[in-house]
């Protein structure tokens, strides 16, 4: 019990601190304004966001998706790849006939 | 003291496989990059045929039609080399499930283990280097290529896990890709031939088969292995939990059957072949709403999708879709990519629905219930008159619960999956009918019975409307040729229903009911009679 008195007497002290120090908001302030509040009018606005949500919905995909354990080959320059196999088969006809290689 | 045994000369000698393969590698090395530089020179048709075994789970297999294209070795007149390692294509560097490579005939083909794969991988890359700079490749780069394709002689495999493998990879295309100038490294990554090389290497192997390919001669292979499906989902706009909200609603759409289910899978080959061909055979019980094969670019450096996938073949509501495609890698499409910095990716993007046979018996089901208890109302605020409270009465009223375990899908897990929501919705028509029947056997307030039949019976009418639109999406789905056939299991269904709606309204006294119930029943037997001599009419 006596700590809550104690407690609400930091409150209060605290309130009064920050009013007196300048704060804009204080727990009553909110309160007023809260009270000033009036029935908003039809704002055509929250309808089209209300459609984007939905459009939204729709456009939610998912899937389930299978890899292949295939690679994937990388573009190539087809006439420079012809140009290094020819080079990689007389290097390996070469070395073949000096006997580097079986 | 030596712990070595002395050497004995002219004693047992033991020549192990690695030692007998070793002197043959650099030749099915230098023989690989050139079958691997031109795969649809030598590679005419490849078909790919997908199952789907469960809800995760398919069955990729692949038949590889091929001539094994002739390597004559100048310096000797007319030998031909035989191709002993042959390449199939390029794997990614990952386990493999079920693998299983086989001939014409039947008879299994050996597959190259990822130890014996890494020292042709490596050898492939020293013999690429050479040729392409006409040097001699010094050790540190060997050493790099053995890092880069996971090849660590000497080394057990259960030394270096396959994360540290991978990451040792990375690190070797780093050293190319990072390269300071002026040196061999970067002389190296410079060359577009050389860099493709090793960016195909470090995250992917080479699948040899061994065996005894004669030069001119067309074979056909067959490999299949298993892959499952990961999920993989996006939603445009939403962030978490309302992400995780519209994925489940989405879910729960597709399994009432109101949208059809997608899914899909990559189909790098697309590119690897004179044609290409693939088959994707719908399970019992569904039909392919619609099936695509896409290629779509990407960027070579983030991997990042680039514009609209691109539409190869798509076909529509069919048992079994079969799409196709050919000289899909002109060289003149290939340099506009390297240019772009771009590569091409393929996919199957396919949806399933389920068959209006499966659907139609819901449809009845939750019709037939819906009927029973809005029939009742009308009759109740029409004619004034009450059901009979009594234990036939509720029997009769709840006819339509008992059909409940006549609609049951078979035992493919995808199906079944499928079928979850409207199961639900079975589930829901019975327990709405045992509950009308439930308030003929107990006495209640006045006016409480017909309120709970109202409300039970708009609750009826949802579950009806869900299946009716369940059941209009699967008529559009279904194929021309097939609709015949599944029309009249609907006109069964529905006479089914009305007998059984006619039996359930003959609850109530009004003589009206009888009549239709009587009308109802010579009509169904007439029907099915019809049905029935025409069957044997048309026995041979």
């Amino acid at each position: 019990m006596l700590k809550k008195k104690r407690s609400v007497a930091k409150g209060v002290k605290a309130a009064k601190t920050s009013r007196a120090k300048g704060a804009t908001v204080a727990i009553s302030d909110v309160a007023k304004s809260d009270v000033k509040t009036s029935v908003p009018k039809f704002d055509p606005s929250g309808v089209t966001d209300h459609l984007r949500l939905v459009s939204r919905l729709e456009d939610t995909t998912y899937s389930l998706f299978g890899d292949s354990a295939e690679g994937i080959r990388l573009p190539s320059n087809q006439k420079q790849a012809d140009e290094l196999s020819e080079a990689v088969l007389e290097d390996y006809f070469a070395d073949r006939h000096a006997g580097r290689v079986s | 003291m030596s712990a070595n045994p002395p050497k004995r000369a002219g004693g047992p000698r033991v020549e192990w496989p690695a030692q007998r393969d070793a002197p043959s590698l650099p030749r099915a090395a230098a023989l690989a990059l050139v079958l691997l530089n031109a795969e649809s020179r030598w590679i005419h048709r490849r078909v790919e045929s997908i199952d789907f075994l469960d809800e995760v789970r398919l069955r990729r297999r692949m038949s590889i039609d091929f001539t094994t294209p002739s390597f004559r070795d100048p310096t000797a007149v007319d030998e031909v080399l035989s191709i002993e390692f042959l390449p199939l294509m390029v794997i990614k560097r990952e386990p493999l499930n079920s693998l299983d490579v086989r001939d014409e005939t039947g008879s299994a083909l050996p597959v190259l283990t990822r130890d014996q794969n890494a020292p042709i991988a490596s050898l492939l890359l020293q013999t690429a280097a050479r040729s392409l700079r006409r040097k001699r490749v010094v050790s540190e780069i060997r050493e790099l290529f053995d890092e880069l394709v996971g090849n660590f002689p000497g080394v057990e495999a259960a030394a270096i896990g396959d994360e540290e493998r991978s990451l040792r990879s990375q690190i070797a295309l780093a050293r190319f890709r990072f390269a300071t100038r002026r040196t061999s490294l970067h002389d190296l990554w410079e060359r577009p031939q050389m860099q493709r090389w090793l960016q195909e290497l470090s995250d992917q192997f080479i699948l040899f088969v061994r065996g005894d390919f004669e030069a001119g001669k067309r074979r056909v292979l067959k490999l299949s292995y298993e892959t499952t499906l990961d999920q993989t989902w996006t939603s445009l706009g939403f962030s978490f939990p309302f992400r995780w909200l519209a994925f489940k609603l989405r879910k729960a759409v597709e399994a009432l059957g109101l949208i059809p289910y997608s899914t899909g899978f990559a189909t790098p080959s697309l590119f690897d072949a004179e044609s290409y061909h693939v088959e994707v055979l719908a399970p019992d019980q569904l039909i392919v709403a619609s099936a695509k094969l896409t290629r779509q670019s990407k960027s070579r450096e983030t991997g990042e999708k680039i514009g609209p996938p691109r539409i190869v073949d798509e076909q529509r509501s069919r048992d079994r879709v079969h799409l196709y495609a050919s000289g899909t890698t002109p060289s003149a499409a290939q340099d506009a990519l390297l240019e772009a910095g771009e590569y091409e990716d393929a996919q199957v993007e396919i949806s399933f629905a389920l068959r209006m046979t499966l659907v139609a018996p819901v449809l009845a089901l939750s019709g037939l219930t819906t009927g029973v208890l809005g029939g009742g109302l009308l009759l109740h605020y029409t004619h004034r008159t009450h059901p009979l409270a009594d234990a036939s009465a509720a029997l009769i009223v709840a006819v339509p619960g008992l059909f409940a375990g006549w609609v049951a899908p078979g035992g493919h897990r995808l199906v079944q999956r499928l079928f979850k929501g409207l199961r639900l919705l079975v589930f829901f028509s019975a327990l709405v009918s045992f509950l009308a029947a439930a308030t003929l056997v107990v006495r209640l307030p006045a006016g409480w019975r017909s309120a709970t039949w109202q409300g039970l019976a708009i609750a009826s009418a949802v579950t009806t409307l869900i299946a009716t639109l369940a059941f209009i999406r699967s008529w559009l789905c279904s194929p021309s040729a097939s609709k015949g056939h599944q029309v009249e299991v609907f006109w069964a269904s529905v006479a089914s229903a009305a007998v059984a709606l006619a039996l359930g309204l003959s609850a109530f006294p009004v003589w009206e009911t009888w009549l239709a119930f009587a009308v109802v029943v010579l009509v169904a037997m007439l029907i099915g009679g019809r049905r029935s001599l025409r069957g044997w009419e048309n026995e041979p």
